[in-house]
């Protein structure tokens, strides 16, 4: 058990940080807006509640987002939350993650290009006790973000009117992860978290040909909902190498919803309004496991699965419907145990590869991506790392009138591993 | 200081890193018509019953409308119409005479062609000019109509066979009898010095009018009325060593003008319309109506189910309504066509109200669509969006208000400028109101 004074000691410490970092923490503020937009480009992310988002870490993203049974050393391993007992008792962690998109889109008929830039996340990790890693962070659970136009007849005539879907937003996702160190070895977490947002789908009806009145058909969706999630990681030493295993479960939840449904013109008031407490959305049960074994000389190869009992969510998909949903996991990493002269050999290189099913099928087409990844570290001499991840990410299919997507992805990540903690003693 | 410098390079990392990744892209998907499931739809509704109807404005002023009109044509709904021109005389303002050295050549009439004529061009015209014998002056309200009359002598002046060319604009001269010609000259000299000298003028020379024999003429002509185009010219020259030319302008536009616009045939439907306040539907009249401006025919449009158009709101919107006039092509030629009809709000009793706007509170125009082939697509058009729309949100709907289509004001008292639309449920060309409804589900 602590001490008294050790306990003063430790609030002493944060109040310093905050005043400290006051400058990092409005920069947090700036990029929390900008992550509230969600931004995604995919056609798929109007269905449901958008395309569900990975909350690896670069460092994860790399490896093929695969790395449930790691622990969080020198950096945040938000996968699972029981990692956070790894984290290093001296050190106060950041990190903020960018990503970068360039999608591709395929129909039968037609091909388009796409870029898109957003600050993915936000987390903090710092050692709360003997054996218990503390955390927070923020990034999006799912986001919907498309631009669709397209034409539809007037019924009963030869003529074609332009139509455009346009659908923002998603939902956040704020985390308070603690992990514990409850036996040697074995580790486990509980990750509480908000969940809300808000997105607006417009549909835009135009009418050229005529010179009619543009319709607006606005939907907005307020979700909102607490998510608990639980963390197991286990590690075993054979011989020089170790070998670990972890697992997440996830409850189901219930969004809370709020819905509001404008109809106007560019001429009159709203055409019609209502707003209404609509039926809730269900976020499912979730598991995922994995594992991973890594060698003295520096080499780690880790594979995670992932369930999600989607049928249960009870989402409505236009032409399509829910279904449970399996993916997989896998990647390689080396990083040399030693320090290096060589800037090359300081590196730490990550290969990785992944499938995931989307929650949805349409009309009869499952909707799936799967990809490859690579990852790169750049450790700092202060503890800090730069991490760069690329994805080559191929989703959807072009049959049925369907868009298939491919994406190249770049991730950005700065971990700042500071020795706040260790600094105290000097003072 | 470690501390400082360290805060100050990372701001620098976060901050480039924060700004490039929130500018952010987005390009748009085009799918075409096939991926765009939505719960809503539009769909074009033209079968929306509407009543036309002709009514009559009770009078038109033809006072100084700038333009005469003389002539009789046989219209082809109308059958007979006849128009006369009547002008007051103004007094010379440089009339001098001098007995003995100043001799006297003529007296003639002139009246320039505007370009306006209707009816058949093809045959002669004869036009008479006849002094009037009740001296023409406006009525108590300072207006004269298209009914107004004053008497005239049986006898004319001056007349002249012609056939017309309204386009070469070439003056038409008439010289008036000559006896009639000296009769003023003596008056002017009687009366030069007398003080009362223009009124006495004016009551001994009331006006004139200018109407044509009905038994030959098949066309109206258009003149203009200005000091330059409509005057009487008195031609005379004095005797001396050289013979020296003088001429005495007396203006017919100065004072009171007017156009007198008939219809002969009461035979006709249209021609009975009694009064401002009745109307006859398009049932009664072959299932058409008529406009035209010099007999005051204009046409309602009423819509008695609009009731029923309300449940529309409740579940969408009217995004496009269109009034298409369909002119019954078997009757009229495309020059015959006006360019330009409007439309305003009409109530019960034929009470105008005013023109409709646009949503920028112009006064809403008519486009003219020409089929050239076979005119199966030749219509005026009139986007009636905002008041539909505005209509079908009354708390309640006055099937007594409609609309009323007529001619511009300019064109009312000095042509007979005409339009003959076909009405409702016809089995070809009819007119319709056609509505393209969004609707959307609220669920």
């Amino acid at each position: 058990m602590a001490e008294p004074h050790d306990h003063l000691n430790f609030y002493y410490t944060i109040i310093t940080m905050i005043q400290n970092k006051l400058l990092i923490f409005l920069l947090i503020l700036i990029s929390v807006s900008s992550l509230a937009q969600n931004n995604s480009s995919s056609s798929y992310s109007r269905f449901g509640i958008g395309i569900l988002n990975s909350k690896a870490d670069a460092t994860n993203a790399g490896m093929g987002f695969a790395g449930l049974a790691l622990g969080s050393k020198g950096y945040l391993n938000t996968l699972n939350s029981a990692s956070y007992s790894a984290l290093d008792s001296a050190k106060f962690v950041f990190n903020i993650q960018g990503k970068m998109s360039f999608a591709d889109y395929q129909t039968s008929t037609d091909q388009q290009s796409n870029f898109d830039a957003n600050v993915e996340s936000l987390s903090i990790g710092f050692r709360a006790g003997k054996n218990w890693g503390m955390g927070f962070s923020l990034a999006p659970y799912s986001s919907i973000g498309y631009s669709i136009s397209g034409e539809k007849y007037i019924l009963g005539t030869m003529d074609k009117y332009p139509v455009e879907l346009i659908g923002e937003g998603g939902i956040s996702q704020l985390s308070w992860t603690n992990g514990f160190q409850v036996a040697k070895g074995l580790s486990l977490g509980l990750n509480t978290s908000y969940l809300w947002g808000s997105t607006d789908v417009i549909e835009v009806s135009e009418y050229p040909a005529i010179i009619g009145e543009t319709i607006y058909n606005k939907r907005t969706y307020q979700v909102s909902s607490l998510l608990f999630d639980f963390g197991l990681q286990y590690r075993q030493a054979i011989g020089r190498n170790s070998f670990s295993i972890g697992g997440t479960f996830s409850l189901s939840s219930e969004l809370d919803t709020y819905f509001e449904h404008k109809i106007y013109n560019d001429y009159s008031s709203d055409l019609s309004s209502s707003k209404t407490n609509s039926d809730n959305l269900l976020i499912p049960l979730q598991y995922q496991a994995g594992m991973a074994f890594q060698t003295h000389s520096g080499i780690t190869i880790a594979g995670d699965y992932r369930f999600g009992q989607w049928h249960e969510s009870e989402l409505s998909i236009t032409n399509g419907e829910v279904r449970d949903t399996h993916g997989a996991s896998f990647g390689v990493q080396y990083a040399s145990p030693r320090y290096h002269r060589n800037f090359f050999k300081r590196l730490q290189y990550r290969l990785g590869v992944f499938y995931n099913q989307q929650y949805l099928t349409i009309q009869g087409n499952n909707i799936d991506s799967k990809g490859v990844t690579a990852g790169l570290t750049i450790p700092m001499r202060d503890g800090s790392r730069i991490n760069i991840a690329y994805e080559y990410d191929t989703r959807g299919t072009i049959n049925a009138g369907l868009v298939e997507e491919n994406y190249n992805t770049i991730r950005l990540g700065l971990t700042f591993n500071e020795n706040w903690f260790q600094k105290r003693k000097f003072d | 200081m470690h501390q400082l410098r360290f805060i100050s390079s990372r701001l620098f990392l976060i901050t480039t890193l924060a700004f490039l990744l929130m500018s952010c892209q987005k390009g748009e998907l085009n799918l075409g018509d096939h991926v765009i499931n939505s719960s809503t739809y539009t769909t074009l509704i033209d079968t929306v019953y509407i009543q036309l109807s002709t009514i009559k404005e009770d009078s038109i002023s033809t006072l100084a409308t700038s333009n005469a009109i003389v002539g009789y044509f046989r219209h082809p709904l109308l059958s007979g119409q006849e128009a006369k021109s009547y002008f007051s005389m103004g007094y010379p303002q440089n009339f001098s005479w001098d007995n003995e050295k100043q001799t006297f050549d003529s007296l003639v009439v002139v009246l320039k062609p505007n370009g306006y004529s209707i009816g058949d061009t093809t045959v002669d015209v004869r036009i008479q000019m006849h002094t009037l014998e009740e001296v023409l002056e406006t009525n108590d309200d300072s207006k004269l109509y298209n009914t107004s009359s004053f008497k005239y002598s049986d006898t004319s002046i001056a007349s002249a066979t012609f056939r017309p060319y309204p386009n070469e604009n070439e003056e038409l001269t008439m010289r008036i009898d000559d006896a009639f010609a000296l009769e003023i000259i003596n008056f002017l000299n009687e009366y030069e010095n007398h003080v009362d000298k223009t009124s006495l003028f004016k009551d001994e020379y009331k006006g004139f009018v200018f109407s044509c024999d009905t038994s030959i003429t098949r066309s109206v002509l258009g003149y203009s009325v200005s000091d330059s185009s409509a005057y009487i010219r008195l031609y005379s020259h004095f005797s001396g060593l050289e013979k020296e030319e003088h001429i005495t302008d007396f203006s017919l536009a100065s004072s009171v003008h007017f156009n007198q616009l008939q219809s002969h045939n009461k035979s006709i439907r249209y021609n009975q319309i009694a009064d401002g306040k009745s109307m006859v539907k398009s049932q009664q009249t072959s299932n058409k109506v008529l406009l035209q401006s010099g007999s005051g025919l204009k046409f309602r449009v009423d819509f008695p189910t609009m009731q029923n158009l309300v449940e529309f709101e409740t579940k969408g919107h009217i995004v496009k309504a269109e009034l298409q006039l369909k002119p019954d092509m078997t009757i009229m030629n495309r020059t015959d066509l006006p360019s330009n009809i409007y439309i305003g709000d009409i109530y019960r009793a034929n009470d105008i109200w005013g023109y409709l706007t646009d949503s920028d509170s112009n006064p809403l125009s008519s486009s003219l669509y020409i089929d050239q082939l076979y005119h199966e697509k030749t219509y005026y058009s009139f986007d009636l969006t905002n008041y539909i729309n505005s209509r079908l949100i009354e708390t309640v709907i006055d099937t007594d208000r409609g609309l009323v289509i007529t001619l511009p004001d300019t064109e009312m008292g000095s042509t007979f400028n005409w339009l003959a639309i076909n009405g409702y449920g016809r089995t070809t060309r009819s007119s319709k109101l056609l509505l393209y409804y969004y609707y959307y589900d609220t669920e």
